[in-house]
């Protein structure tokens, strides 16, 4: 079963960080396996679209899929579903989309505010080994935008903020360019966050040869490739006069770096 | 699965399992929906649309939400017809009927050539020609909207196939009807309607008219009264079948473009929102003719009224 259809219990709600909550669902029904970077589309009260929510974990457990979402209150449908209670049902569809490879050797992940939920995912759904060879770099403006997930610890997490309130001063990037420079790993990256991040981490993938898998984030009515409204510019090396757009919902949401036509890509971003 | 005869229709020379066919641009070429949306419990579909050469579709953005529905401006993305006839016919042909081709063109030629093509070809009962894309209309000249050019491109697909031919109306317009004629005129079997109406979004942090072209279909339940209103016309006025489009979420709305005169209906944005199609499937319509003591779909269609403007008198009201 690669998706499914589903209704799903809303468990509870978490704060996790200034306007951001951990919301956990139980999913009535048989349940399909996900996998890190996958999202789930949900139905949400007051809003016309389904919205697209990348998976904090997803385990099935006494016969039922249990998941959970880190979100922040953005807009009309974060803000509908911060109102929901312990308890209201939700309809939606998912597991959806192609999510992180498996790690294999150095990876170092690169998460941007709540952008830090499908790569949590990758680390602890990696083997022992993997985890070893991986880490993990989050940055937010202020350490109150950071979530401070028991798991940072677990995984030695590299923490920045713009304004020195937490962890490193800086951008995630800069800490990531720091260690680059000081040892001399290779290592692929892995990243989600912003749009705006995403390119940056582009272009340092380009600047030292290095691959990034990156989680493209962009409205997406159906979640499935069927409508075709989540296009995202291919870069011109991969592009035809046929075909010049992949889909962030089927071909993604992560891919790599290289695939996109960032130039396009930034004059298109909403 | 319920017991379907009561939601049979006919369609021309056909019978639907249901009236409810899934809408050009909303189930892929068909196959892709097949996995989730079992078809035997809908009455068909109808592919996305095709054009003689492969289009990429518009730049992003290309969706836009709104009040009670979407604005789209995919611009016709398609393989192209040859890589449809190679690679999706055949998966098409595996599928139940009532299955339905679209075909684009910016001219009459381009659908006849394409009919043409497409004749000698079984796995399909119908073509739908889609004479009104605004996301790709060519200087600002939109066939759909020109009843002459209308009644040309039907006419010239006529001539190309023997197929059963559906001309999808253009809701851009003073009279839907005249659109409606000139089709028939032509030679189409049956019209459908309606296509998006033109629309424009603001997206606020960048000052930008969205989605990308700074218009595109407006489509979704804020469009249902107005494509009921011109079903409604187009039912009295035509002899063919009218199929009604626009906004339908779920079995009421099937039942009230049926009550409306349409003999079938295509359901298309609803299917972004649940693409298991669970509240327009055959148990649904079921349970809603249940409740709304509809005895059957072939009964209910063209039923209705306009209220009296006179005050009907008080033992007629018992």
């Amino acid at each position: 079963m690669a998706w499914t259809r589903f209704q799903v219990r809303l468990l509870g709600l978490t704060p996790a960080a200034e306007g951001q909550y951990v919301a956990e669902f139980r999913l009535q029904g048989p349940a399909p396996d996900a996998s890190p970077g996958q999202f789930v589309q949900l139905s949400l009260p007051g809003v016309f679209w389904p919205r697209p929510f990348s998976l904090l974990d997803w385990e099935v457990r006494d016969g039922a899929a249990h998941f959970r979402i880190l979100f922040a209150v953005v807009g009309e449908g974060t803000r509908a579903l911060r109102s929901m209670s312990a308890g209201d049902l939700v309809e939606g569809h998912g597991p959806l989309g192609l999510g992180y490879p498996a790690i294999e050797g150095p990876t170092w992940m690169i998460a941007g505010g709540y952008g830090v939920a499908p790569l949590l995912f990758a680390l602890r759904a990696s083997a022992p080994g993997a985890q070893q060879s991986a880490r993990i770099f989050y940055g937010a403006a202020r350490a109150d935008l950071l979530w401070r997930s028991p798991e940072l610890d677990r995984f030695a997490a590299t923490l920045t903020t713009m304004d020195g309130s937490a962890g490193r001063r800086g951008t995630v990037l800069d800490a990531v360019r720091a260690e680059l420079d000081a040892g001399g790993a290779r290592p692929v990256l892995y990243a989600c966050g912003p749009m705006g991040l995403l390119e940056a981490v582009h272009h340092l993938a380009v600047e030292r040869g290095l691959r990034a898998m990156v989680s493209i984030e962009t409205p997406m009515p159906c979640g499935m490739g069927v409508c075709r409204g989540c296009a995202v510019p291919l870069a011109a090396a991969e592009a035809t006069d046929e075909k010049r757009y992949v889909m962030a919902c089927e071909d993604g949401p992560v891919m790599d770096s290289a695939r996109v036509d960032w130039e396009q890509e930034r004059a298109c971003r909403i | 699965m319920p017991d379907l005869a009561p939601l049979s229709i006919s369609l021309g020379p056909f019978r639907l399992r249901t009236p409810v066919l899934l809408a050009s641009g909303c189930c892929g070429y068909g196959p892709e929906l097949a996995g989730c949306l079992p078809m035997e419990e809908i009455g068909g579909f109808v592919t996305k649309t095709v054009t003689l050469r492969p289009r990429p579709g518009n730049p992003p953005p290309r969706v836009r939400e709104t009040a009670g529905g979407m604005l789209n401006s995919i611009g016709l993305e398609n393989v192209g017809l040859e890589r449809f006839l190679s690679e999706k016919l055949p998966q098409i042909r595996r599928l139940p009927p009532f299955r339905v081709v679209s075909l684009g063109g910016y001219q009459a030629s381009d659908y006849a050539e394409q009919a043409g093509r497409l004749d000698g070809q079984d796995g399909f009962e119908a073509l739908e020609l889609n004479l009104s894309c605004p996301n790709v209309a060519q200087g600002g000249l939109d066939l759909g909207t020109d009843p002459a050019r209308v009644r040309e491109a039907v006419r010239a697909v006529r001539e190309r196939t023997g197929k059963f031919l559906i001309a999808k109306l253009t809701p851009n317009t003073q009279d839907v009807v005249a659109l409606g004629r000139a089709a028939e005129e032509g030679g189409a079997d049956a019209v459908s309607a309606i296509n998006t109406l033109v629309g424009t979004g603001v997206d606020w942090h960048t000052r930008t008219a969205m989605p990308s072209p700074g218009s595109g279909g407006l489509s979704g339940p804020a469009i249902r009264p107005v494509a009921l209103a011109m079903v409604w016309k187009l039912s009295r006025a035509l002899q063919v079948p009218v199929i009604g489009i626009g906004g339908i979420m779920d079995a009421r709305d099937v039942l009230e473009f049926v009550l409306a005169g349409a003999s079938a209906v295509q359901v298309g944005t609803a299917l972004f929102l649940d693409p298991s199609g669970a509240r327009v499937r055959a148990a649904a319509l079921r349970g809603e003719m249940d409740i709304l003591r509809v005895g059957s779909c072939e009964s209910l269609r063209g039923n209705l009224e306009k209220r009296s403007t006179h005050a009907p008198p008080r033992e007629a009201l018992r």
